[in-house]
């Protein structure tokens, strides 16, 4: 609450509730529906909703964070979010009832205004079934209105429930992904992980916000409306219940069907969408190869055979709603076929009786193939984000590994102030992926030096990035293992050689607070370029003029600046998905400039000189050797310029996962080493 | 972080805020194929299949009563005639003539709606072709001011809503206010004294409605501009996951995502609470006219006027009024949301072609060009922009290229290196002065023509998803035994055929990210080889390959592009030295040229050698 309270702005004064009659009527938001009239909604309106804010309040048992619910999400989620949920689903049952409970008296209570009035009341005044029609009247429309406000309320409890649920798991899913293992988070595309919380999550939060309440509700509010039936109508209303129960089968039927032309349609729309995004996003490319034509010849076939796919399902669907809309027609006419069949009488009141009796139970077991489809849907989802779930961390895959910080050597993350002079050691290190035969290292021993320039070479896919990744803790070896040695700063002031296997959570927090590592490929948040550098994401006052004067000093540094200026907002440019696309090199740029900024101890750089000139290169190169940032960087670069090598104090010659040749530049620089092979020095 | 994207370079995306009016429909069914004659068919399907739902219940009541309270005096008239049958005919009978209407309703409200949507879908399609094809002709320059993720969601949910929302909600909107007609004409024929109480309750409704939808769309927007910042962190916290990580930011990421939900949630819960609102006050305006005809019926009944058959009837036109206006309300305000993505399609479809820029002169359209022999390039006083308003990118470029050169060009960051091959290709804006390949001019040559002078090896190594094949050779002209020649060529083809069983039909993944960026370029160079041009463009295309293969494919190259004019944007001072011919490009003009050995001193003594490359 306080949270809310103070990111909004609301003061302590103001009540966090809202009056009975603002709950029944919806009232409170009136003056915010004249607003809009006049004017865009901004997030501070929404914000004053007092009953927006009352209704997060609301209770319910989750953990407060994702690794104390792992083992229950592992073993089941549906569980997990019932126990969880149980609170307001037990609200809901009893908001649902009362107002089904209240529209099923209502609805008695029309009939009897007919009753009131037929042949057999003969011998009652007028004027006397004139006022019990007129109460019962004024009576079926309170009823109804009653009704009306909680079913409302249900459905406001619903949509909490669908979002807290959807909210909860996709946060928890990313924290999960965002500390995953290496080779688990192969097993998934970025795409299968946003879908995993985008539909499976909210197939979740759908049945449980819908179905689990629902359900229960029809099956008693059902069985109710049948006696009653059965007691105005007298067996004819079985034969209601008889064709309402037959629409069941006919509706799981239909959503089958429909579920197998949608699936279809869906290939269909993939397959067109993709040879859009691959045409547009190559749109140069495909002119400069004359490929167009054909491009747009295959996107309008995939959009024919997606528009007949469509069709077949418009028909599909429009069959399906014609006969579910029309169905209480067929249950009204099963009822008069009954009082045939059964030779009893009928009054017009108990024709009427059998048709509004008949849609109220029509309307109750309408979802019922829905919620068939949500239940089913959502154990698939449960299940899919139990697989993602039961995946391994990494501390996991540390521990599984038996990898471990022995515990007299811990020192707590806050207690390390700095550190520097960083080098490692790597023993027999394999690393070994469970989908391809051949290893990506193959018993690599070696030390990396510290405060000076480490070179990897080697030809391509020779293991250098998994090298790079390994020495990060990125990726786990399957044997062997790997120590990082660094000094570390206390709070107390005294400092501590420490060596510790990388692979275990406090030397991975260690490498994380003091490392810097430029990928081959630029990753770009979608937020502004003050963000970008920093990677922080910024509030409006969160920076002045000596952060832009940093952040303006690692553009410069990384050749950038001059390119930032020309944007069309400087620095508050939005970048990434919705803002403006960086040119490869200027990602790459902008990753350097991220490293720059961060002035780090260690620094790992994955070949990004790829799309960066020398210029730069050989800048930040002098910068990290010359010990512009206080004592000498360590420097592990993945580099084929041979002016680096010359400076390597160590040169680590990869190839085929195998380290085939180490030393210093004089040391490889022979005729014959695989190192002037690779060079490929005296072929021109 | 709500800085607008200004507008400059990246084109702002039109954003549509107001009320639509007739205006929308018109426009929107004006484009939709072959209307005109359909028009009237459509209204009179949607009027007809409304009729259905309350006609039961008119039916029923009549099978009820038959000629018991009113007469049946009126020989003439449909009501009584009605009556008179269900008075003289079986049980049975009435029974199943009752059956065959409600058979006939579902089978005809079933084609109604397939045909009325099928319909308007087909437009849609329509449009999407027509979309597609001006894509295809727009300058490439469009592609550049605009981000790919805006153009993609023209075709993803744009087009959804032209497929299937946009025909629903128009379906919806004309059903529901046929719906709402019918009970008036049925109250109207059973007691037109009931009618009044359709005004009073009609100007609740819209009451209602117009102070519920412009809040709502307000909301509505807002919940839409908070949604889409959370999946797209969401999104790229998997993506770059490792960066993240290695920064130590994951904290960061994760307290970004939970301030974008509750941003997210405040506006969701209360355009859900709005809707709430409408439903309670709907549910209100229903019953009151339920209790209004009740009202009326009772009167009607005490004074005996009417049968009880007649007067359950009129009671029972209630059930499912409050749904049926707000299901109307609701295709009011869906169809707003979705109006946007109709005008985003148009805009689309009435985009300035390329064509349009390149006229092509009729004396050598039809001439055909070969293009396998070297020719001579020449530039004449050449200068172009990116688009016009935009500075010259190339000023006054006079330079000629003899056949079967080769021809290095360095030059710093936007010195115009990338933009001399963007005038080979006819891809700028061009201000004076021509290029002539062979003595002809490119601009009189057909578009299609005249880029197939050129193979070019870009900077950036795309891959297409599909297979391999699909990379080399999309259009299928190639047999297996070329391709395999060129993979060789490019010493690719012992690699592919050990780690791929499925050779040329091996699978490559978007954007090729199963592939090495090594082996991504040199697919990139065997395509090059099997466009078999007489102009070779290279963008410093070896800079993510090792030396060692840098090597062996630079002789490969040397060996097949032999005879061939050859531009290489030159990255390495040792990819110019053995040009004939090196450019020098400064500030968009050709600063200096002549042969390596005469301008490579001269260079790095004039300025820093290292700016040279990029």
């Amino acid at each position: 609450m306080n949270v809310i309270r103070r990111w909004l702005h609301v003061p302590e004064s103001l009540p966090l509730a809202t009056g009975l009659w603002q709950r029944f009527a919806f009232s409170d938001i009136n003056p915010l529906m004249r607003d809009l009239k006049e004017r865009p909604a901004e997030i501070e309106d929404v914000g004053k909703l007092l009953w927006v804010k009352r209704i997060f309040s609301d209770r319910h048992d989750y953990p407060s964070a994702m690794l104390p619910a792992l083992p229950q999400l592992r073993s089941s989620v549906m569980r997990f979010i019932a126990r969880c949920e149980r609170i307001s689903l037990w609200k809901m049952f009893a908001i649902h009832m009362t107002d089904v409970l209240f529209s099923i008296a209502a609805a008695l209570m029309a009939i009897q205004v007919l009753k009131v009035f037929e042949d057999g009341n003969q011998n009652v005044p007028v004027s006397e079934k004139v006022l019990s029609g007129v109460l019962l009247a004024a009576g079926v429309f309170l009823l109804n209105v009653v009704s009306a406000s909680l079913h409302a309320q249900k459905i406001e409890r619903e949509t909490l429930v669908v979002f807290r649920v959807q909210a909860t798991l996709t946060r928890w899913l990313n924290e999960f992904v965002l500390n995953m293992s290496r080779d688990a988070k192969a097993r998934f595309p970025t795409a299968d992980i946003v879908n995993i919380a985008q539909t499976d999550a909210r197939h979740v939060a759908e049945f449980y916000a819908h179905a689990a309440v629902d359900f229960p509700v029809l099956f008693f509010s059902s069985t109710l409306i049948v006696l009653i039936m059965w007691s105005m109508v007298g067996p004819a209303a079985f034969v209601a219940l008889l064709i309402l129960l037959l629409q069941i089968p006919v509706s799981v039927f239909f959503s089958r069907l429909g579920r197998a032309f949608h699936n279809e349609l869906m290939r269909r729309s993939d397959h067109r969408l993709s040879l859009v995004t691959e045409w547009i996003q190559a749109a140069r490319l495909v002119r400069y190869f004359g490929w167009s034509e054909r491009f747009v010849s295959d996107i309008s076939h995939a959009a024919r055979r997606e528009f007949h796919q469509d069709l077949k399902l418009k028909a599909h669907y429009s069959s399906s709603y014609a006969l579910s809309t029309s169905w209480w027609m067929l249950v009204a006419l099963g009822v008069f076929g009954g009082f045939l069949w059964f030779r009893s009488g009928h009054s017009a009141s108990q024709v009427f009786a059998a048709i509004w009796l008949s849609s109220i139970l029509g309307q109750q077991l309408n979802p019922l193939p829905w919620f068939v489809r949500i239940y089913s849907e959502a154990v698939v989802g449960s299940e899919r984000m139990q697989k993602l779930f039961s995946q391994k961390l990494q501390e996991e895959q540390f521990a599984q590994r038996g990898f471990a910080l022995p515990a007299d050597e811990s020192i707590a993350d806050q207690d390390i102030i700095s550190a520097e002079n960083f080098s490692f050691e790597l023993e027999n290190v394999w690393v070994e992926w469970p989908e391809q035969s051949a290893a990506a290292l193959r018993n690599v021993s070696c030390r990396i030096p510290a405060g000076s320039l480490t070179a990897i070479v080697g030809p391509v896919g020779a293991g250098k990035s998994v090298l790079l990744q390994t020495l990060m803790g990125e990726i786990t070896p399957s044997r062997g293992s790997v120590y990082v040695l660094a000094r570390v700063h206390l709070k107390n002031g005294s400092h501590r050689s420490v060596r510790w296997p990388v692979h275990c959570l406090q030397a991975l927090n260690l490498l994380r607070r003091f490392q810097t590592f430029v990928p081959q490929e630029a990753f770009v948040a979608a937020a502004t370029v003050r963000e970008n550098v920093p990677l922080r994401y910024l509030a409006e006052n969160e920076w002045d003029e000596k952060f832009d004067a940093r952040v303006v000093n690692a553009l410069e540094r990384a050749q950038l600046a001059a390119d930032v200026s020309i944007l069309p907002a400087g620095l508050s440019t939005e970048l990434g998905e919705r803002g403006v696309n960086l040119s490869g090199g200027q990602k790459q740029r902008l990753s350097l400039a991220r490293a720059e900024y961060a002035q780090r101890q260690l620094v790992l750089l994955d070949d990004p000189l790829s799309a960066v000139d020398t210029q730069t290169e050989d800048l930040l190169f002098a910068e990290l050797l010359a010990k512009e940032w206080g004592a000498p960087a360590t420097l592990i670069w993945a580099t084929h310029r041979m002016e680096h090598l010359k400076n390597a104090q160590l040169i680590i010659v990869l190839d085929n996962g195998e380290i085939v040749e180490q030393g210093c530049w004089p040391e490889l620089n022979r005729d014959g080493t695989r190192l002037n092979k690779l060079l490929a020095r005296g072929t021109k | 972080m709500s800085q607008p994207a200004g507008s400059g370079f990246v084109a702002r995306e039109t954003r549509g805020t107001g009320e639509l009016g007739v205006g929308f429909y018109s426009r929107y069914l004006s484009s939709v194929q072959g209307i005109g004659w359909v028009a009237p068919v459509l209204l009179f399907l949607i009027i007809s299949e409304n009729f259905f739902a309350n006609g039961f219940r008119w039916l029923v009541s009549l099978w009820v009563e038959g000629c018991t309270v009113s007469a049946c005096a009126d020989p003439r008239g449909l009501e009584s005639s009605i009556r008179r049958f269900f008075s003289e005919s079986s049980p049975q009978r009435g029974l199943s003539s009752l059956m065959f209407f409600i058979l006939f309703a579902i089978v005809y409200r079933a084609f109604v709606w397939t045909f009325v949507t099928g319909f308007l879908a087909r437009g849609g399609r329509a449009m999407h072709d027509r979309v597609v094809e001006n894509l295809a002709q727009v300058p490439v320059t469009f592609y550049d001011e605009q981000p790919t993720g805006r153009i993609v969601r023209r075709f993803s949910g744009d087009y959804a809503n032209l497929l299937v929302e946009i025909p629903n909600y128009v379906n919806d909107i004309f059903g529901c206010i046929a719906e709402i007609l019918w009970i008036f004409v049925l109250v109207g024929l059973q007691a037109p004294l009931a009618c009044f109480s359709c005004f009073p309750c009609a100007l609740v409704y819209v009451r209602i409605q117009s102070q519920f939808r412009p809040a709502s769309r307000e909301i509505q927007r807002l919940s839409k501009v908070l949604e889409t910042p959370f999946w797209s962190v969401f999104t790229e916290c998997v993506a770059g996951l490792q960066t993240i990580r290695c920064y130590g930011r994951v904290g960061e990421f994760q307290t970004r995502l939970r301030d974008l939900q509750m941003r997210y949630a405040l506006s969701f819960l209360a355009q859900n609470r709005m809707t709430r609102w409408l439903n309670v006050r709907l549910k209100v305006t229903s019953e009151l006219f339920g209790l209004i005809v009740t009202l009326f019926v009772i009167w009607a009944l005490a004074e005996g006027k009417m049968g009880a058959g007649v007067a359950g009837f009129l009671m029972s036109l209630s059930i499912g009024l409050d749904g049926t206006m707000q299901w109307l309300t609701r295709s009011f305000s869906m169809i707003e949301s979705t109006m946007v993505s109709l005008e985003r399609i148009l805009e689309y479809r009435n985009l300035p072609t390329e064509r349009g820029q390149h006229p092509v002169a009729a004396s050598h359209a039809g001439s055909r060009v070969e293009p396998q022999t070297a020719r001579e390039i020449a530039f004449d006083a050449y200068s172009a922009r990116y688009r016009s308003g935009l500075p010259l990118v190339l000023s006054s470029v006079s330079l000629t290229i003899p056949a079967g050169q080769r021809v290095g060009i360095i030059g710093r960051t936007g010195a115009g290196k990338s933009t001399l091959f963007q005038a080979l290709y006819q891809m700028l804006d061009v201000d004076s002065g021509s290029v002539r390949v062979g003595g002809i001019a490119l601009s009189e040559m057909p578009l299609t023509e005249a880029r197939r002078l050129f193979a070019i090896v870009p900077q950036e190594p795309h891959l297409f998803a599909g297979t391999l094949r699909h990379n080399l050779d999309r259009l299928g002209v190639h047999a297996d035994d070329r391709l395999w020649d060129a993979l060789r060529a490019v010493r690719l083809a012992d690699f592919i055929k050990a780690a791929w069983p499925a050779g040329l039909d091996s699978p490559v993944l978007e954007r090729g990210a199963n592939i090495s960026v090594g082996q991504r370029q040199l697919i990139c160079f065997a395509r090059a080889l099997l466009l078999d041009a007489p102009v070779i463009l290279m963008d410093e295309p070896t800079a993510s390959v090792d030396p060692e293969t840098d090597a062996a494919i630079q002789i490969a190259v040397r060996e097949l592009f032999r005879g061939k004019t050859v531009l290489v944007i030159a990255h390495r001072l040792e990819t110019v030295q053995d040009c004939q011919q090196v450019l020098v490009m400064e500030q968009g003009r050709l600063a200096a040229r002549g042969s390596p050995d005469l301008i490579l001193p001269q260079w790095m003594a004039s300025s820093d050698a290292a700016s040279l490359l990029e």
